[in-house]
């Protein structure tokens, strides 16, 4: 027997299976017609009732999903409300754009580590207005920009959709006509900068002005790095006919960009008004407006630090051979490195047998892995 | 330094190398200038490290009481200074007992690597090739004949470890030199011969192993060592190894021998320890422009003489606070 489903629904399904059997013991004489329904009477008084479960969600929707987010500010909760097909891309975007920070990080002393079960995901690191608080800001916001233009391509929302470019314009190449679905790279600024700017204009210190100002560098690479993609389809597919439309690049240009201006960020500090920035470098020549900006410097991020949140380079792989900032030189600080022998099964010989696998051998490989090693205090200074 | 000298403080050295002293004070000064030549290269090569091998003051012993990483570069670096230094005298014709390489007893010769001509060229051993095996020996017998007496504590094997090590640096990287003399200068006939190779070199290679130096601790038998941690690669011949931890080398300390970086000089475009965050332990640094002389213009005047004239040269230097 299958029970339907509802919070306070006890009453209602008795009644129900009531009516239901009561039907059907019309058929059959009257003492067993008593009988029956005193038993069914302790069947439904003794069986258990099925409480309110984790179905009620269908009911609730995005409501629940955004008041357990923490860290909204208000106009970043209703916006979420309002719009939860949105902040499921920015969910899904959010793993992107940290994949990219670590792939742009993976060489360097601080690697864009996440902390689980941190509801800051970075940690104590984000806390100190370094050049990697700009370029995660920068990148957080060209990933939500990235995330929503590709959902509004790919017809995941209902509140936007292709960009609309109509009309014949011409470029270098010729004429060309515009069709394809080109991507609404302006809506996924706009909410972009209405969603994640929320929060730094609420208070107005330095730290929200460098955030606002890394942010929008962030969604200005996005839109940078839109490019015309165009089909030729005229005469045995020659380009005298073409139909284009404005795509966005793949997300890895927009993390080289910003990694290019991660290395020539600029320290600045507050003007006297608190409405602007002052570069700290009397020398500097050039404008602010493209480039990464920040406020303090970094941490050490060789040595585990607690307060300043570096997790310290102690267990990074280095590479012996290199000179650069994945080198065990620069890597380890100094400390020096040790070296694990480990046997790396990989595949190989791997050969195409009709039809249609592909067969592969496993071979063993024995490599050195250079990590670096902690630091340590020696033990015979702490016996005084 | 003079072999006379040295020895006269021979009640210090214990031993074989007091008999030594005896019947061999000419090899007794080499082995004097080796170790300075260890202890010379020691400081270039550690001259943007925290810990920069000087030895001119009491805290250099303080050091070398520690099994430390530092430690096991000095006693190599020592141990192939001297390896190379009496090699050199041997090759310099400065001591009697030993010349150049005998070659009758070598194996058929073998083209050098870099050779690009084909067949037909007739190779000769001769020249006059380092005969790095007596400077090994002797090497092995100055340094290593103070802990031969049958001690076996981890400290000891430790040490000989890595006098090994340093003089394998020396012996196991000899390079070939040829000269060509066929029909004017041809290379279809070649004498070739071996030589050490360039005590930088040396240097070089040792650091590389310091930076990938093991940390060991002795084994249940007392007569072996075996490293800390897990899947350690073991340490090879040429590997360094320690056994106790780095004392902090930022700050001065009395006990540890520590001598602090106030005051150096640093990198301050470089990422790595001789940069200036690193160096000066984040505690800043100071730009300073110094002046100094230099010899510039040399010119040679016939015969023989080189003259040089003097130069003001301004150079930036970062220092540590």
């Amino acid at each position: 027997m299958f029970y339907l489903m509802k919070s306070r629904a006890g009453s209602d399904s008795s009644r129900t299976m009531g009516i239901r059997h009561g039907t059907k013991t019309q058929h059959h004489s009257k003492p067993i017609s008593n009988s029956c329904f005193i038993f069914i009477l302790l069947l439904l008084i003794f069986t258990p009732r099925v409480d309110s479960s984790w179905w009620y969600i269908g009911a609730l929707g995005a409501r629940v999903i955004c008041d357990n987010i923490p860290g909204l500010v208000n106009k970043q909760r209703q916006l979420c409300q309002r719009h939860p097909d949105l902040m499921q891309s920015i969910g899904e975007g959010a793993k992107e754009w940290i994949r990219e920070c670590q792939h742009q990080f993976r060489h360097h002393r601080w690697n864009c580590s996440t902390l689980d079960r941190d509801h800051t995901v970075f940690g104590r690191v984000m806390l100190r207005s370094s050049r990697e608080a700009a370029f995660v800001y920068a990148i957080s916001s060209a990933g939500v920009v990235y995330a929503i233009t590709r959902a509004c391509s790919q017809g995941e929302l209902k509140i936007c959709n292709c960009d609309s470019k109509r009309g014949r314009t011409s470029d270098d190449r010729g004429n060309f006509d515009w069709g394809g679905c080109s991507d609404n790279i302006n809506y996924g600024i706009k909410f972009a900068k209405a969603f994640v700017d929320a929060r730094e204009r609420m208070v107005k210190d330095a730290r929200a002005l460098m955030n606002l100002h890394n942010n929008r560098c962030g969604r200005m690479a996005v839109k940078r790095f839109m490019k015309l993609e165009c089909k030729c389809h005229g005469v045995s597919g020659s380009c005298s006919l073409r139909t284009c439309w404005e795509a966005m690049s793949d997300f890895r240009r927009t993390g080289d960009y910003l990694r290019k201006k991660y290395n020539t960020a600029i320290e600045v500090t507050m003007n006297q008004d608190g409405t602007g920035f002052m570069v700290a470098d009397r020398d500097f020549k050039g404008s602010t407006k493209n480039e990464l900006v920040y406020v303090e410097n970094s941490p050490d991020y060789c040595l585990m630090d607690r307060a300043a949140g570096s997790l310290g380079t102690a267990g990074r792989v280095c590479n012996k051979s290199s000179r650069g900032t994945d080198g065990c030189e620069v890597m380890c600080c100094g400390r020096g490195y040790d070296t694990m022998r480990v046997k790396r099964v990989t595949k190989c010989e791997c050969k195409f047998k009709w039809c249609c696998a592909v067969e592969c051998k496993d071979c063993e490989d024995v490599v050195d892995v250079h990590t670096c090693k902690p630091h340590k205090r020696p033990d015979w200074l702490d016996v005084t | 330094m003079d072999p006379n000298s040295i020895c006269r403080k021979a009640k210090r050295l214990a031993g074989k190398q007091a008999e030594l002293c005896q019947t061999q004070p000419e090899i007794v000064s080499e082995v004097a200038k080796g170790a300075r030549l260890g202890v010379r290269e020691c400081q270039y090569q550690f001259r943007y490290r925290r810990w920069n091998c000087t030895s001119h003051n009491k805290y250099f012993g303080k050091i070398l009481q520690q099994d430390i990483r530092e430690t096991a570069f000095v006693y190599a670096i020592t141990a192939a200074g001297v390896t190379h230094a009496v090699t050199q005298a041997c090759s310099m014709g400065d001591l009697l007992q030993c010349g150049c390489e005998a070659t009758r007893n070598r194996a058929p010769p073998r083209p050098p690597s870099s050779s690009s001509s084909g067949d037909g060229v007739k190779w000769e051993w001769g020249g006059c090739g380092d005969d790095v095996e007596f400077g090994y020996e002797k090497s092995k017998q100055f340094m290593d004949a103070k802990r031969r007496r049958g001690k076996s504590d981890i400290r000891t094997l430790i040490d000989l470890h890595n006098n090994e090590a340093g003089r394998l640096a020396v012996k196991l990287y000899m390079r070939t030199e040829c000269k060509c003399h066929g029909l004017s200068g041809s290379c279809t006939l070649r004498t070739c011969w071996k030589k050490m190779p360039h005590f930088r070199e040396v240097g070089d290679r040792l650091l590389e192993r310091f930076n990938g130096a093991s940390k060991v601790m002795g084994g249940n038998d007392g007569k072996t060592l075996i490293p800390v941690g897990q899947n350690i690669k073991p340490p090879d011949k040429q590997d360094l190894i320690y056994s106790d931890e780095s004392p902090d080398f930022c700050l001065a300390n009395r006990k540890t021998g520590s001598l602090g970086t106030r005051g150096r000089m640093c990198n301050s475009t470089a990422m790595d320890i001789s940069g200036c965050d690193l160096l000066c332990c984040e505690r800043g640094y100071r730009e300073e422009t110094v002046v100094f002389e230099e010899n510039c213009l040399c010119r040679f005047h016939w015969c023989c003489v080189v003259q040089c004239k003097k130069c003001l040269v301004r150079k930036e230097l970062s220092l540590c606070h």
